[in-house]
């Protein structure tokens, strides 16, 4: 379902970033970080709304003729951004939602780790494990 | 509430264990310590910080961090509300004999001291949290909140809850029980069934 999921910290910087191994992953690198313009840009948006339209979930960033960008920030000024096949049109806003909600639970788990020094890269297996069963591509 | 009464007893063998009798002053031993479990209890306040406004709306300034940690945390961990920002605050420990026993206060308040500023951290804000016991039955805490950008100053922020000392004691070492949750039990991993620890497992 998603080509490729990374965790960027408050810093800009990538906690975690994996994406299926078919593809050209630079390609999806370089992605993730060009929307991180929008990500800031969104960001600044919310803070100028009206109070209701404050949310976690920041929708679809950008997108491309092959991919779908959507992002997500929590409290702690961590982001989420997701890269979604195109071609893939049964996928609904709700079920992004829902992958996102799952990613950030399994990153406050992450958190919780007393051996998890917030700042380090992400290499908790059970993160790992979720974040693949959210990739696997139906073939 | 079980889960109070376990927290308590961890909170007191992690100072006993953390608080050697004979410290070394040559290295400062105590001092150690406490930053020791100050540490210790920011680890937790940051862990306290992602998982409790997960189900909220974003924080947009600064204010509303604080908010959240006036009314959601403090309610979350010590069950009692902040009146309002600006006062100092107070909360309830029991004693055997007031007087007594104030010198050993303070080694209790290092980790409770960390909580807040681990939060704080997590949600961007640079802090500085410090304790004070005055009287018998009452604490302050403080927090400085360390604005990157200041030459001005930085401004204080006082927390403050209105509560009785507290009735129930069990003996000189412990708190009132129903203010300490377990809420940073949970924040040490602590996986025990009970449901009010799952939620911030």
């Amino acid at each position: 379902m998603a080509v490729c999921i990374a965790v960027i910290a408050k810093e800009n910087y990538p906690l975690y970033i994996r994406s299926t191994p078919t593809e050209n992953e630079l390609k999806f690198h370089y992605m993730v970080h060009t929307s991180l313009d929008v990500v800031d840009e969104k960001i600044s948006a919310m803070g100028k709304a009206l109070v209701d339209q404050r949310e976690l979930y920041l929708g679809l960033l950008y997108p491309t003729e092959d991919y779908k960008v959507y992002g997500y920030v929590t409290n702690s000024k961590v982001k989420f951004v997701m890269v979604v096949d195109s071609s893939n049109t049964a996928l609904r806003d709700n079920e992004i939602r829902s992958m996102f909600r799952k990613l950030h639970n399994s990153y406050t788990d992450v958190m919780c780790n007393p051996f998890y020094n917030p700042g380090d890269r992400i290499q908790s297996r059970a993160f790992d494990n979720m974040v693949m069963s959210m990739m696997i591509q139906v073939c | 509430m079980a889960d109070a009464l376990l927290f308590e007893f961890l909170l007191t063998e992690m100072v006993a264990e953390l608080w050697p009798q004979d410290p070394d002053p040559a290295r400062g031993g105590r001092k150690m310590n406490l930053s020791v479990l100050e540490g210790m209890g920011c680890h937790v306040g940051q862990a306290l910080g992602e998982r409790l406004p997960q189900e909220m709306l974003a924080f947009r300034e600064e204010l509303d961090a604080l908010k959240f940690l006036c009314k959601d945390l403090w309610v979350a961990v010590f069950q009692k509300q902040m009146d309002s920002l600006c006062p100092s605050h107070q909360w309830s420990l029991s004693m055997a004999s007031g007087l007594q026993y104030l010198d050993e206060a303070p080694k209790f308040l290092a980790f409770t001291c960390g909580g807040p500023r681990g939060t704080l951290s997590t949600l961007g804000i640079e802090s500085l949290v410090t304790a004070s016991v005055a009287a018998l039955c009452a604490c302050k805490f403080q927090a400085v909140i360390q604005k990157s950008q200041g030459p001005l100053g930085h401004p204080q922020l006082s927390l403050t809850t209105a509560s009785g000392p507290h009735p129930l004691q069990v003996n000189s070492r412990c708190f009132g029980p129903e203010t300490l949750a377990t809420a940073f039990g949970g924040g040490l991993r602590a996986r025990a069934g009970h449901r009010m620890l799952k939620k911030w497992v």
